[in-house]
Formats: C-alpha cells, structure tokens, sequence
C-alpha cells in the first residue's frame, strides 16, 4: 500500500532537479510553483492524494517530480500538473501573429498568465488538458472527489492498450535526462565543470546512443560508434547526482 | 477602475554563441505577455523623467509583473528576471533564465506613444518660455558651442587645402617626398582627424543642450507630437512628430515625419524652427 508522506517527500526532493527542466527538450510535467508557495500547495496535493487513495487509484511519482495516477481499473496513466499554464489555442494564435509583428494588444483575448491551475490529461497522444483553478480546489474535499470522478470520465472512452505506449519507461534515467543536466550545469558554473564543453560537443551530441558512467568518468557514444570519455569533478558529479544515477559501485549504462 | 492594456511581445536572442547549439542552451521564451497597468505606466513616466532630466539615451530598472511563456515547458515561468528599459521613443524588456547570470533574450520594442494615453496628444506650449533666464542661459551656451564648432571647423577646413596641396604634390610628382613634408603630412592627417573628433563631440554636446532647451522650456521630448499655428511657418500647418533636434545659427530646428490627417505617422518629413532670440511673435501649440 502506497505511503501518502512519502510520495510528498519525494515531490520536496525533486524541487532541485525541477530547476534545470527548462534545459529538457521533453515537456515534463509535475508541479512548478516557487519555493515559498509549495509547502501551501503540497497541502492541497496531498488532500487530493488521499481521495485518489480511497479510490484505489495508483500514484507514481519519478526522480522529476513528475506525477502520474493509475486508474484502477484498465491502468491507464493519467499525468497530474500544476503551475501557471496557457491554453492551447491561445499559444498557437500568439504563435501564428508572431509571425507577422513583433507586438500586439491582447486586451482583448482571455490570457491567464497569473493564474495558478491544477490540470490532468490521460497520458495519450491528442489529449485535452483538463484545468481548474486552484482556489477551487483549496475551497474543499468535494473537489478532490470531483477529480477522481474526473479521472475516471478521461479514460473512460479510451482503449486499454495502445501500440505505443507512453511512460513505459516510466521512472528511467534517459540520456536527455542526462544532457538537460549537463546544459543546466553548463550554464550555473560556465566553463569550472566539463560539463559545459560536453554539450558544446556538436559531434558526440549527433544522435547520442549510449552514455556510460563508471565513477567519475562519463562516456559518451554517438550513433557511428564514435566515443568520447570526460572526466567529471566534483560539481559536476553533485548535480548528476540529482538524477538517481550511482557513482560509486558498479558503472552505469544509460541506452536509448 | 483604469483600462489596462495587455501586451504580447516577441522574443529575440541579445547574444548568439553557436547557431547549432544555441537553442537548447540558452531556452528562450516564446512570448512575453505585459500588462501596462497604472503601476507599469507610472514607472515608465518616473524613467522617463530621469531620462529627460539628464538627456540619457536609455534607462533600465528591474521589475516583477511580466510573464514570459516556454513553448519547451508549456507553461509561463513568473521567477525570470525582468528589467524593464525606457528609451527616448520606445520601451522595452530583458532577461534571463536562471541560473544564467546576464541577460541573454529581449522583447521587441513597443513604441512609447502606444502606451502612453497622453503620447498622442498635441501639448500647449508657451515660446515666451524661452526668455525666462535658464532658457536664456541654455541659448547663449548654444550660441558659444557653435562659435566653437565654427572656430573648429574653419580650421579644418584650411587645414585639408594644404593636406590636398601636398597630396597632390606627392602624387602628381615623379620625385619621393622629402622627410619633412612626409612627417608635415602624415601630421597634418592626425590633426584633422583629431579636429573632427572634437567636432563630434561638440555637436553632441550642441544636441544634448538643445534637447534640455526642449524639455525645460516646453516639456516637449523625442517621440512628442507638435503642431503649428496655420499663421506661422510660411502660412502652412505643419504636424509632426518630433524625431531629431537640430541647432543652426539661433535656431532649434525640430524635424520628423509629417501626421497625416487619418492621424498616423506619415513618411514624409518635415521641420519646425524656433528662433531663439524672437521667439515671443510665434504662436503654436
């Protein structure tokens, strides 16, 4: 059975490595508030979690933060967000004038750049979001119900099974994993780590295949099998460290 | 409660380190949303005081309030360090994304005049102004850095007939100079270079005075829209948008393209003088 306090532990823990996710070239989802308005918001999540358990829904939660509930039933993944989001259409028609000026008035169209929402989607390809804003959900337990009523109206009208299934890794360390650190380390220590000549490396980042890891030694193959091997100092091996990686026994091969 | 204009701005890169890899490592925003509220306004006039108040090209300042939106997270990021930059015309932002400590990405310019509800107004003014004592001052500081820029320039004007007469004796001439008109030469070449240098700084100077002529007798500033009285200026109503500032022999020369009469800036340009030592006689607003 699930332990509520630890899955809230483990969103605290991700707080650190969440910083560098502007530098992953996947979208990752989770919760993205500023410190101080975490501890407030975890309080909701975690009303929102026991109602999810009650229900028998399963919650995983991965080295990003990033939080997926399984529904009961047929175990469809459902990716759980919260931050300061935009609708879709509202980015795609900014993103179609852009295009065409540098600037417009907005006055009139509904942007909601200041307003904190909760969304959920099934973790399927042409999903809607689903958003509430977060005052609704503080205002009380009927809304955590809601939302697990909510889950199961998502997956209801989907397949169980699909050819590609997402999140299947779920939990795995990737090579992007690696390389958004490594751009994230770039750019906090310049050019004190390796790190910062690795993803300046335009050849051994052509299709990265495979990147070992064998103390404090990184290894790097492309996809013609090309090698390169840099050696991390202690920096840099603190913020690999964020991502669940062992630096001490055996070596670590991360494979695409 | 006061209308407030929300606006969306698009981004650009200040530094490009390498094309290829330059996205993934400094992520830039897909927009920037403002919303040039009473608050935002009311910064952008104090900026704009100080900027006129010391005849500065631009000011900047840092601010909250502005949202920048990441098309690679989806989602607006509220921690990004903004400052906000006013120049004489326009306003603008800037920006990084930590942990980068300098600013790599700014928006687009958005004209002053756009946000500002009084930037399209035409402004009363009162030319008696200009014999109040500080006005008064100003212009006869004016009047003594152009008998400045005479002086400088007269002489290099005489200066460049002898660096011609030389030139050309070298050059018309099968014979190498001789050392001293060689050394005469190249001398002569470094005081005129030296000569306009401080032309150039002397016309700054002359704009810079009669910007501050401009703002402290008129209130008018770059960017302002004015208008003359159809009885001045050779019986014509001009109407324009002040875009340089000029002085000649007593005269502050106001220039910038015409105002149509739909009431947008039009292409063609056109000029104001204000003569310094009459003035009074003139009516415009």
């Amino acid at each position: 059975m699930m332990n509520i306090n630890k899955l809230i532990q483990s969103i605290n823990r991700a707080k650190k490595i969440r910083r560098a996710l502007p530098y992953h070239r996947q979208e990752i989802s989770g919760i993205n508030v500023s410190d101080k308005d975490l501890h407030q918001i975890l309080k909701t999540i975690k009303l929102l979690f026991k109602q999810f358990k009650l229900n028998e829904f399963d919650i995983k939660i991965n080295h990003w933060g990033e939080v997926i509930v399984i529904e009961p039933y047929r175990q469809i993944k459902v990716i759980l967000s919260v931050g300061y989001f935009e609708q879709d259409h509202n980015v795609y028609s900014v993103k179609k004038r852009l295009k065409s000026c540098d600037y417009f008035d907005v006055s009139a169209l509904d942007f909601n750049s200041r307003k904190l929402l909760i969304r959920i989607r099934a973790a399927r390809t042409n999903t809607k979001w689903r958003e509430h804003s977060f005052s609704d959900v503080e205002s009380g337990k009927i809304l955590a119900e809601n939302f697990a009523e909510q889950i199961i109206e998502i997956t209801s009208s989907l397949v169980s099974t699909t050819r590609l299934e997402p999140y299947k890794n779920y939990g795995q360390v990737t090579i992007e994993d690696v390389l958004a650190i490594a751009r994230y380390g770039s750019a906090l220590y310049g050019r004190e780590t390796v790190l910062y000549f690795l993803v300046r490396d335009k050849e051994i980042l052509s299709y990265p295949q495979k990147i070992t890891i064998d103390k404090s030694e990184m290894k790097i193959t492309n996809f013609n099998g090309f090698t390169r091997s840099y050696l991390l100092n202690k920096k840099a091996i603190k913020l690999l460290g964020l991502l669940p990686i062992n630096f001490e026994g055996e070596e670590t091969i991360i494979e695409c | 409660m006061a209308k407030s204009k929300l606006y969306c701005l698009s981004i650009k890169p200040i530094v490009i380190e390498h094309k290829v890899v330059h996205g993934s490592l400094h992520p830039m925003p897909l927009y920037c949303l403002s919303d040039f509220n009473v608050s935002l306004i009311s910064c952008i006039n104090s900026l704009i005081d100080v900027l006129n108040q010391h005849q500065l090209t631009e000011v900047s300042k840092k601010i909250t309030d502005i949202t920048w939106f990441f098309e690679l997270t989806n989602r607006y990021h509220i921690d990004i360090p903004t400052y906000i930059h006013v120049t004489e015309s326009t306003v603008y932002f800037t920006g990084y994304l930590p942990p980068y400590k300098q600013k790599y990405l700014r928006t687009s310019e958005v004209p002053l005049d756009e946000i500002l509800d009084n930037g399209r107004e035409v402004k009363p003014i009162n030319l008696a102004n200009l014999q109040l004592p500080f006005a008064k001052a100003i212009s006869l500081e004016l009047e003594a850095q152009q008998a400045e820029f005479e002086k400088v320039n007269d002489r290099y004007y005489a200066l460049d007939e002898v660096r011609n007469a030389l030139a050309n004796l070298d050059e018309d001439t099968v014979e190498q100079l001789n050392s001293s008109s060689s050394t005469c030469l190249t001398e002569l070449a470094q005081e005129m270079s030296h000569l306009n240098n401080q032309n150039e700084a002397v016309e700054l100077a002359m704009e810079e005075l009669s910007k501050k002529l401009l703002y402290r007798a008129f209130g008018l500033t770059i960017g302002d829209w004015i208008c003359t009285d159809s009885s001045w200026h050779e019986g014509r109503k001009v109407h324009l948008r002040i875009e340089r500032v000029d002085y000649y022999s007593n005269e502050i020369i106001l220039s910038g393209p015409i105002i149509t009469r739909k009431g947008e800036v039009g292409k063609r340009e056109e000029s104001i003088r204000i003569n310094l030592c009459k003035g009074s006689d003139d009516e415009y607003k």
